[in-house]
């Protein structure tokens, strides 16, 4: 999973990064709004962590003008004031949820794993994919009940096929959601980890499509 | 009746009294002037008579005035009847007309200065007198023609009496037209009054300008200043949430630089609520003085909805609303969401199954319920929850009864309350009595 942190404060969105990656996500940080509304729309993420209070642009316009240009992603934004004004204006514009600051770090994590399960479609908080679960908010993959031990890049890696699955994910597609923008990304390492995971989790269950991508069957 | 100090009446009472004015003066210049005429006509005909004796008079070889014959005018021979002439020879009456009988017209010189004397038997009589001499005399002659006064004054008064009438009708003509103008000139300064009411009342944020051009100039300072006062409004509120995002964000960095189970984190919190509450307080101080503000509740409502759908959903909540008949709220949406944020908040947080929001008029006023089928509260929990919160230096876990300490004071701001009881799904019924407008049109 890959979120997009759009927060002028450095410290904090250095913390937020840090606890997003322990969520299971590589996170990008812009530090304005019109660094943040071009990133937003012309990368692939998961998910937006947004500040309302932005220099450069107005963290409700970097929403309108994402939502304008069919950015869908799931957008929880970061108001200090934390009157309802601004929750319903963020609303308005688009946002799916909201955090007051100062807030917790551990309920924004929280938060944006709840907003991207719902985003894949997955209304329970675990995910079932045949013999696995995800936990979304624990992070844990277990196969038929038992943890699998599993790296923090197999685990980003497998859960974004649990939340897509039964539905094939191009390689370039996975890599937008694995590495964050500075990291060099290599479908090589892509197809190593794969190997491995399915050598963790049992063959048969991550199908290769030759020239398109993989498949997780999941069952029905 | 209209008050004294009214532009009505003064303009009407100012309007009548020159009226009136103009009236009266206009009565007797004319009065003086049909005087004049009427007395010149009686002028001219004892001038004649007066023209004809002296052209008839002449002079005996003894030096003797002989007076020429009489002139034919029937009322100089009417006995007294204040047609009279008379002919003197230094002082001497030498002829006169029969109708002064056995009586002279013999008053001092001076009483027929400006044409006025008196007759034989005192009646008042226009005079007119010549004096003149003759070719062949040393001798003083004078000829005196008198007319009757009271025929002079009775031709006045059949003048008068009509004159006087069309002058009044003409008054109350002049009148009624500056009624008629004063109504009209006014009637814009009543539209203006009225639009103010309006924007007072909320019904419209900007007074329409108006067709005369004298208030045009009027009706756009006001329009300037309620801009000015909205636009001072903003900036303030802009600033609030500057300061609000300066202060909250490193607050929030420290908070989570802090370990889990540091002491600071209280102080964090206080600080928080400090800020939170003081920045509302400047907002909202201001808030319920600006004028021509409405919201209607039920987009609130459904706005307030859309932010707490997540949560709705994940314990899915049956939420029931009904907003059709109510009244718009005579302030402004921020605090309205506010207020309604925060409740419907609470009672998402402690329902089971349902929630219930209504709004409806009562007493002119707008009532908003917000129920719960929640646990509820006791009644010395309803009276604490108003007051918890309100206490700043307090330190409870974040959100317990400081939600609604925030609305029982916009509440209060806006002069209306809130109030707690129990509801009859189980749980908590909060009601919020505010201003309502009825909006026309909506």
């Amino acid at each position: 999973m890959k979120c997009l942190i759009v927060e002028d404060d450095p410290l904090l969105s250095s913390q937020l990064a840090e606890a997003m990656r322990d969520g299971g996500f590589a996170s990008d940080i812009a530090a304005d709004g019109t660094k943040g509304e071009f990133l937003g729309s012309t990368e692939t993420y998961d998910l937006a962590i947004l500040d309302l209070g932005l220099p450069g642009m107005p963290g409700i316009e970097v929403l309108t003008r994402w939502r304008d240009t069919g950015v869908t992603m799931p957008v929880l934004i970061l108001t200090a004031r934390g009157d309802w004004t601004d929750k319903v204006a963020g609303f308005r514009a688009g946002a799916d949820d909201y955090a007051v600051k100062p807030f917790r770090l551990e309920e924004v994590v929280l938060r944006a794993q709840t907003l991207v399960r719902r985003a894949a479609g997955h209304a329970q908080a675990v995910i079932k994919a045949g013999p696995l679960q995800l936990d979304t908010q624990l992070g844990v993959i277990t196969r038929n009940g038992l943890a699998l031990k599993l790296t923090a890049f197999e685990t980003r890696i497998l859960s974004y096929l649990i939340h897509h699955q039964n539905r094939v994910v191009s390689r370039s597609e996975l890599s937008d959601h694995l590495y964050d923008s500075a990291a060099d990304r290599d479908f090589k390492s892509i197809e190593v980890v794969i190997g491995r995971l399915r050598r963790k989790i049992g063959e048969g269950l991550i199908e290769t499509r030759r020239g398109e991508g993989y498949v997780l069957r999941g069952g029905a | 009746m209209l008050p004294r100090d009214s532009i009505r009446a003064r303009l009407i009472g100012l309007a009548a009294l020159l009226i009136g004015v103009a009236l009266i003066a206009g009565y007797l210049v004319i009065a003086s002037i049909l005087e004049d005429f009427i007395t010149g006509r009686f002028d001219a005909e004892a001038e004649a008579v007066a023209d004809a004796l002296i052209a008839g008079a002449a002079i005996d070889g003894d030096g003797r005035l002989i007076a020429g014959p009489e002139p034919a005018d029937p009322r100089f021979q009417m006995p007294l009847s204040g047609w009279f002439w008379q002919l003197t020879q230094d002082g001497r009456v030498v002829a006169k007309s029969s109708s002064l009988f056995d009586n002279v017209l013999n008053p001092p010189e001076a009483d027929f200065q400006g044409g006025r004397g008196l007759g034989p038997a005192a009646e008042p009589l226009r005079v007119t007198r010549h004096v003149f001499t003759l070719p062949d005399s040393t001798s003083t002659l004078a000829v005196t023609v008198t007319a009757p006064r009271a025929e002079i004054d009775t031709a006045m008064s059949r003048l008068r009496r009509p004159l006087g009438i069309s002058l009044a009708v003409l008054g109350l003509v002049l009148a009624l037209a500056s009624l008629v103008q004063v109504a009209a000139g006014l009637r814009s300064l009543d539209r203006l009054g009225r639009d103010l009411r309006r924007i007072r009342a909320g019904q419209a944020e900007a007074l329409p300008l108006p067709a005369v051009a004298e208030l045009r100039p009027v009706a756009a300072e006001i329009n300037a200043l309620l801009e000015q006062n909205r636009a001072v409004l903003a900036r303030s509120r802009e600033h609030v949430g500057n300061l609000a995002h300066s202060l909250k964000t490193p607050l929030a960095a420290l908070g989570n630089a802090l370990p889990p189970d540091h002491p600071g984190h209280a102080l964090i919190t206080r600080m928080d609520r400090q800020i939170g509450w003081h920045l509302r307080r400047a907002r909202s101080s201001a808030a319920p003085r600006l004028l021509g503000q409405f919201t209607p509740v039920a987009p609130v409502i459904g706005d307030i909805l859309m932010v707490l759908r997540s949560p709705i959903r994940d314990s899915g909540l049956q939420v029931e609303t009904q907003a059709e008949t109510a009244p718009a709220f005579a302030g402004e949406r921020q605090d309205l969401e506010e207020m309604i944020g925060n409740l419907v908040e609470n009672a998402v947080k402690w329902a089971s199954t349902c929630l219930r929001i209504s709004a409806r008029p009562k007493g002119g006023q707008l009532h908003i319920l917000i129920e719960d089928d929640g646990p509820g509260m006791s009644d010395e929990d309803h009276a604490l929850a108003l007051t918890r919160g309100a206490r700043l230096d307090e330190t409870g876990p974040p959100g317990s009864g400081l939600g609604l300490a925030i609305v029982a004071d916009l509440a209060a701001l806006h002069g209306g309350k809130l109030t707690l009881d129990s509801s009859e799904l189980g749980g908590l019924r909060a009601g919020l009595l505010l201003p309502g407008i009825v909006v026309a049109g909506s």
